[in-house]
């Protein structure tokens, strides 16, 4: 195929089809190719030049994808799919891309069968019988679906594990399944803190504005009909700004009885508009954020229990908080980010790195509230060396690790008033 | 290589931009195809650059729009210019006007303040060259409302009508990646990745940017950035610090690089106290050294320094 032969109807049709099938590839391999995208794309190849392989690779490129994270992913298949004749012929082999085409065509058929199997498959695994779970489980399930459920896009299951029902096998380094009865509940006293949270910084801007301002568009409106003379003066007041909650939680051993509830929770945070994000933590830190955009919560914790494997590991928060800061904070954390630990405090780490990190955070963001599930039981002061690291740096502590503790959050935010810095 | 992007790197270069490929592709893309081009990458690699360089190409008006959370129809698009409708107002007190007259007289354009957005469209000459610069530092009701704009080109005002653009700008939108655009925005647009310059690239950067830098010192600098890059500091400098670096180096007489002028003129390229601290004498003394064994062709330790002996070797290769 050359410039020339692109502009008959036969030779635009197979670069078309070519572009289409390509696309699908890519879609399967996760990268999202949408149809508007083939039309761009088959606009770009009309206006470079189709032998020069470079040219054609960086349209495609700057047309399909829109992060460079998918460039590894788009390279690979690239590489696969197109030949390129050598020898300095004219004409590229669009008609035939590769083998690699039918090989690809054989394997999403295959999936698709695995697909259909696999629904059975999630079913099944829903109704394995677990001693703590109880008969109702399919209810559940479809109670799950109803609160949680918005409709968007099931990720790619992935791994032989969820198939065979080995599932079973990752989540219990996670102890206990997720509580999906309690998650409404969770839920709801999720609504209430994160709005407790955007109220404390909407009071701040308000105390702080002394004087207030005025709404001049509809004051000029409204006095119109006075002829000129300014008569009412209409005021305005700051919107309720939405509050950027950063979760960082810590699921190390020491942290096992909890872990499945501060997930859940962590999950009903992510619901909440506004820029949340969410991190888990034992001996390094990984981002979390994506994996509960999942509509359900069992394969959301599914995911992410496959995907870190350092569930019972030991606690190193200086380190973790540490890596947080060089990736992360300065693109997550401004001044009126609300961050949210989540850990017991003890620590195998170095205590002195704990006391750095805190202070880097500190400086960045607005308020570091952090809680802490062993507050409050009988016998328990925080004392160990991690939490004693951390605390000046905390503006607020309190318990949680079940649902009174939760409601115990809201009503002491309720009450207080966070003094941001 | 086709025509139109020959010509865009040759145009670009003119303006003291050093370009690659991609870059010169995506523009003349976005250009071509009357798409927005969407510019990510770090801080400090030229992406605002672009913008610039393109209008100064094209010959035509650069319009900036700076984006920050907050932003709405009033510090973008147009507001009226209430003390200005105000005073008039009192003005025409005592005038025989009816209220409809004084309403359609302070409701005229002399009293519009044109914002960015409305301003790109509303050019008489040519199609300007629209920046939106940190495009992600604006929240998601903003960019809702600016996906509207950039499909049909047209805006609204409730007492003029709606306004349509006689010639559409070229948009060019940057974001640093501190979060993640909608998909509506990243779909309409080109996407063009900037990361940092390699060494080739730098080193043709300096040579442009400072003609009279001596050719050994620059080298020297572009070696070291490079390995600086690497390390894990908090903040990465770009090519932006390098050009400065270059710069006070130059004013210093230095020729060539040793610990005791990078430690002192760190400031330039490092801007965060704990970044500082990594940046020692002892470490700075260390990273010349294994440069310099570099290039006098022997081998040297570290990784870092592995990965950037070898584009090194093959630029002096050649």
């Amino acid at each position: 195929m050359n410039q020339e032969s692109l502009k008959s109807d036969d030779g635009h049709k197979s670069l078309i089809n070519a572009i289409i099938v390509f696309g699908t590839y890519l879609r399967g391999k996760g990268i999202p190719v949408s149809p508007e995208h083939f039309n761009q794309a088959m606009r770009a190849l009309t206006c470079i030049d189709l032998t020069d392989p470079q040219e054609f690779y960086i349209a495609l490129r700057a047309i399909l994808l829109d992060d460079p994270d998918q460039f590894r992913t788009f390279d690979e298949a690239f590489g696969s799919f197109w030949k390129w004749p050598s020898g300095g012929k004219e004409e590229i082999d669009i008609l035939r891309p590769a083998g690699a085409v039918n090989r690809f065509i054989t394997n999403r058929n295959n999936d698709r069968e695995r697909r259909q199997k696999g629904s059975k498959g999630v079913e099944q695994l829903t109704k394995l019988s677990e001693p703590t779970m109880q008969d109702d489980v399919k209810g559940a399930t479809v109670r799950s679906n109803s609160v949680l459920g918005h409709a968007s896009e099931l990720p790619p299951l992935q791994g032989k594990s969820l198939y065979s029902g080995k599932m079973v096998k990752t989540s219990s380094r996670l102890t206990g399944r997720p509580d999906l009865e309690k998650q409404a509940v969770i839920q709801r006293m999720v609504d209430k803190i994160v709005k407790q949270l955007a109220l404390n910084a909407a009071r701040r801007y308000k105390a702080a504005n002394h004087g207030q301002r005025y709404d001049l568009r509809k004051t000029i409106r409204i006095n119109l009909r006075y002829g000129g003379k300014i008569i009412n003066l209409i005021k305005k007041k700051r919107k309720l700004r939405k509050p950027r909650i950063i979760l960082i939680c810590d699921v190390s051993r020491s942290m096992e009885p909890f872990s499945v509830f501060v997930l859940q929770m962590v999950y009903s945070f992510q619901s909440e508009p506004g820029r949340i994000e969410s991190f888990i933590f034992s001996t390094m830190i990984k981002r979390t954020t994506p994996y509960f955009k999942c509509w359900n919560l069992h394969l959301a914790l599914e995911k992410i229990a496959a995907d870190f494997p350092y569930w019972s590991g030991g606690t190193r928060i200086g380190e973790s908080l540490a890596q947080f800061n060089r990736d992360h904070s300065q693109s997550l954390i401004n001044r009126r980010s609300v961050v949210v630990v989540v850990s017991d405090g003890l620590d195998t780490g170095d205590p002195q790195m704990i006391s750095q990190a805190m202070e880097r955070l500190a400086l960045r963001s607005g308020t570091i509230i952090w809680l802490n599930p062993l507050l409050g039981t009988p016998g328990y002061e925080p004392r160990s060396k991690g939490m004693l690291a951390a605390l000046p740096h905390i503006d607020f502590m309190a318990p949680v690790r079940d649902v009174s503790t939760l409601q115990g959050l809201e009503t002491i935010l309720r009450k207080e008033r966070l003094n941001t810095r | 290589m086709i025509e139109g992007v020959k010509r865009t790197i040759e145009l670009m270069e003119a303006e003291q931009y050093i370009v690659d490929r991609t870059t010169a592709t995506s523009v003349f893309l976005a250009v071509e195809m009357k798409k927005p081009l969407l510019v990510e990458g770090y801080a400090g690699v030229g992406k605002t650059e672009i913008a610039k360089v393109l209008a100064a190409a094209l010959n035509t008006r650069l319009i900036r729009l700076q984006c920050y959370e907050g932003l709405d129809v009033a510090t973008t698009i147009y507001e009226w210019n209430y003390p200005k409708q105000i005073l008039r107002l009192t003005i025409e007190n005592d005038s025989k006007r009816s209220e409809r007259e004084k309403e359609e007289l302070i409701f005229s354009e002399s009293f519009l303040l044109k914002r960015p957005l409305l301003e790109s469209i509303t050019e008489l000459k040519k199609s300007p060259v629209l920046l939106i610069d940190e495009i992600d530092r604006a929240d998601e009701e903003f960019e809702a409302f600016l996906l509207e704009l950039l499909s049909d080109f047209q805006v609204t005002i409730p007492e003029l009508g709606t306004i349509h653009a006689k010639h559409r700008p070229y948009v060019i939108l940057t974001s640093n990646r501190t979060r993640a655009l909608s998909d509506a925005l990243k779909r309409r647009c080109v996407y063009l990745w900037m990361d940092y310059p390699d060494f080739k690239k730098e080193l043709k950067i300096l040579k442009t940017r400072i003609p009279r830098l001596n050719a050994y010192l620059a080298q020297q600098i572009v070696e070291f950035m490079q390995v600086i890059r690497r390390l894990p500091l908090n903040k990465t400098p770009g090519a932006a610090e390098t050009v400065e670096w270059a710069t006070s180096l130059m004013l210093l007489h230095a020729d060539h690089l040793d610990p005791d002028l990078i430690v002192d003129t760190l400031g330039y390229i490092v801007k965060e106290h704990d970044d500082l601290l990594q940046l020692s004498r002892q470490r700075v003394l260390s990273i010349l050294t294994e440069l310099s064994k570099l290039e006098a062709g022997e081998a040297c330790d570290g990784t870092i320094l592995e990965e950037v002996a070898g584009f090194v070797m093959q630029e002096k290769v050649k």
